[in-house]
């Protein structure tokens, strides 16, 4: 949960991707109606409508042409169009919408991804199949209760589905997939052939690492709900951005903590309840 | 770094199909002892160490067992309140979508209140602008007596009028006696007219003309029963204009109010007398000349104003005006001439009609004349000539093609008579 306090300002006939970006706030932050009354952070609202004096609101657009008011702190959108609003609005977009999937993947960069493949004894790239029929590892079938496992240590997936694009960019797995798995995921374009887009990746460290970024960053705009309240709540001042300037900071600073790590993220929200209220 | 557990030796087993033996449990390695050094410092603690040695053995691994046991039941108080705490974080984002819903309610009625509150001054102000109007008309009652207020002005005017009117039509009379007067001084005597021998020719056989051409008397009275006694009963006394022989003037009596008849045709008014009827035999305006003002209740006539001159007819119905008492009904039937049927058969067939007369001019005459409430009723459409409508739903032209036949329908094959029914307004 966030400290954040969220104000809601629209009511009947909104569109399902707005519903479903509120519900993705409540799941993690205090909402309220703004005829509640109360101190909001932050206050939702439509481009029609105008906040009252003083108020910091958040703006939802569902239009990537529309234009973002004046008013608005930051823009709320669907994962679909959050790249198109971002490249013209003047503020922070922060994309919101469907429920988070696969919640316990955790990025895995390719380096990373070799160094454990030789810890467990995995010899040389392997490059994992998945789709409609199941996954196949080198080849072989991989059993649905290892699939995550796949997924996790794979040089490169070939995704020929969404559900495997998905699994496999939530693992920061450098995913090659067809134009239309692309297009439904975000993922980035690498060509119509994929067993030669998979080779190159395992010919070239950086760009497979810089791919594994990009997926994993098309993994996060759409189905990273906590990443994108804690963004929120950064570009509202409630929670500070890094580095850290409270008191646990100097203990993990101490214990060698990299400076972007989930680490402080979790002791930061751990010491909520002692933590004052501005 | 902790790795997830998807991608510990196990689970890579499970990819791979290759069984892993569990990890073997690490044995406590025991820490090397350094060489005693032979200084005093060391014996004396060595000494010590000796002495205390036995205590130590015996009560240390109680106090460490106590401490452990004490960490470990904290540990497991610790994961249930974790595992309490999930739980709760999860029943709370599992009501997301229920609060998130609550809100959005909570500001539909806060708009619809607004909304509500803004409709309200609106309504407000229009309602003050309604009793403003009122005012300026009735400043005695306000809006509830304007509809009054008005009538009581149109009347006014109406008045006005007919007095203008008539004052006119004395003088033009006087100017034209003034200048018959003159002429005849001037002019020369005419020769007396020479005598001639021509035979005299019978009169027009109205009654014979009805009897062939209006239908058979006891639907036509059937049809009368029904449009008026409803309509005339409790307007006592009736007067019937050109009653015949009496036959409406006799269901109204059996409903109960009495009346009488004015028949200028002596054998009709005999019949009428025959039933017991009080007949005045006479024309209409000679009739309501004679009458009391505000003594009659009802005057009803059934195709006879067409028969009569526009000077008649208006005086007639002022007459009716002011012989009628607050309330009384003047009901007139007539062939309605915007019915082309009507006004190129029926109409002239009769050559007694003298002007055919639109219910909207016979509306305005009564209007003028000071009746309060006018109204029209429309009867007898000419069906029987329709031209056929065609059925919509067999597309855009049938549709055009019903509505045009409609139009015609109504145009050439309306209603064939209609009804003015005047209300005389309080005094």
């Amino acid at each position: 949960m966030s400290d954040l306090r969220i104000g809601i300002a629209v009511h009947a006939g909104l569109s399902d991707e707005l519903h479903d970006a509120l519900v993705r706030i409540a799941e993690r932050c205090d909402v309220a109606p703004v005829s509640d009354g109360g101190r909001f952070d932050a206050v939702v609202r439509t481009a029609e409508s105008t906040p009252a004096h003083g108020e910091r609101a958040l703006v939802w657009l569902d239009d990537p042409e529309a234009p973002v008011p004046a008013w608005a702190s930051a823009v709320l959108t669907a994962p679909r169009t959050a790249d198109a609003v971002a490249a013209t609005a003047p503020v922070p977009v922060v994309p919101l919408g469907p429920a988070p999937r696969h919640p316990s993947a955790r990025p895995l960069a390719p380096f990373t991804r070799d160094r454990v493949r030789r810890a467990r004894g995995l010899t040389g790239p392997s490059v994992a199949h998945g789709g409609p029929d199941g996954w196949t590892w080198d080849g072989a079938d991989v059993p649905d209760d290892a699939v995550a496992t796949a997924a996790a240590l794979a040089s490169v997936v070939v995704a020929h589905d969404e559900p495997a694009a998905v699994l496999a960019a939530a693992w920061a797995a450098p995913v090659v997939a067809p134009a239309d798995v692309r297009a439904e995921v975000g993922l980035p374009d690498v060509g119509d052939d994929l067993e030669a887009a998979a080779e190159s990746l395992l010919a070239d460290a950086v760009a497979r690492a810089r791919h594994a970024r990009a997926c994993r960053a098309a993994y996060e705009r759409t189905y990273d709900a906590d990443g994108a309240v804690r963004t929120l709540a950064t570009v509202l001042g409630v929670r500070p951005s890094s580095p850290w300037r409270t008191g646990y900071a100097d203990a993990l600073d101490g214990l060698g903590t990299p400076a972007g790590s989930n680490v402080r993220a979790r002791a930061h929200d751990a010491l909520r309840s002692l933590r004052s209220h501005r | 770094m902790t790795l997830p557990p998807e991608v510990s030796t196990q689970a890579v087993g499970v990819l791979t199909g290759t069984p892993v033996p569990p990890e073997p449990v690490q044995q406590p390695v025991d820490r090397p002892q350094p060489a005693p050094a032979a200084d005093a410092r060391t014996r004396v603690k060595s000494s010590v160490k000796r002495a205390v040695k036995p205590v130590y053995d015996r009560v240390a691994p109680r106090l460490f067992a106590v401490v452990v046991r004490r960490a470990e039941q904290l540990e497991r108080e610790l994961a249930a309140a974790n595992a309490r705490l999930d739980a709760l974080e999860g029943r709370t984002a599992a009501g997301a979508p229920d609060r998130v819903n609550l809100a959005l309610l909570v500001e539909q009625v806060r708009a619809n209140s607004i909304n509500q509150t803004l409709l309200k001054a609106e309504f407000a102000d229009v309602l003050r602008r309604f009793d403003e109007l009122g005012m300026a008309i009735a400043p005695a009652t306000g809006i509830d007596g304007a509809a009054v207020r008005l009538a009581e002005q149109r009347e006014q005017i109406s008045s006005l009028d007919r007095r203008l009117r008539v004052l006119d039509s004395r003088v033009n009379a006087q100017a034209a006696a003034v200048q018959a007067r003159t002429d005849d001084a001037q002019a020369p005597a005419a020769p007396a007219p020479a005598a001639t021998g021509a035979e005299p020719v019978p009169g027009f056989d109205y009654v014979g003309f009805e009897r062939r051409f209006r239908g058979a008397p006891d639907e036509v009275l059937r049809i009368q029963r029904e449009r008026y006694v409803p309509l005339l009963a409790g307007h006592g006394p009736v007067v019937d204009i050109g009653c015949g022989r009496g036959e409406l003037l006799t269901a109204l009596a059996e409903a109960g109010t009495d009346g009488v008849g004015v028949e200028p045709e002596p054998g009709m008014a005999a019949e009428a007398r025959a039933r017991g009827l009080t007949i005045a035999e006479t024309d209409a305006v000679a009739f309501l000349r004679d009458a009391e003002p505000g003594s009659l209740g009802a005057i009803f006539s059934a195709h006879v104003v067409e028969h009569v001159e526009l000077d008649y007819l208006l005086e007639f119905i002022h007459l009716a005006v002011s012989r009628l008492r607050p309330g009384g009904l003047f009901v007139a039937e007539t062939p309605n001439p915007a019915s082309l049927i009507v006004l190129g058969n029926s109409y002239i067939l009769d050559p007694t009609h003298v002007r055919p007369l639109h219910p909207s001019l016979l509306a305005f005459l009564c209007e003028n004349a000071g009746f309060r409430d006018v109204r029209l009723n429309f009867y007898s459409p000419a069906e029987g000539y329709h031209l056929p409508t065609v059925d919509p739903e067999l597309g855009e032209v049938a549709a055009a093609v019903s509505t045009g036949f409609g139009r015609l329908n109504d145009v050439l094959f309306g209603a064939q008579e209609y009804t003015v029914v005047a209300t005389r307004g309080p005094a």
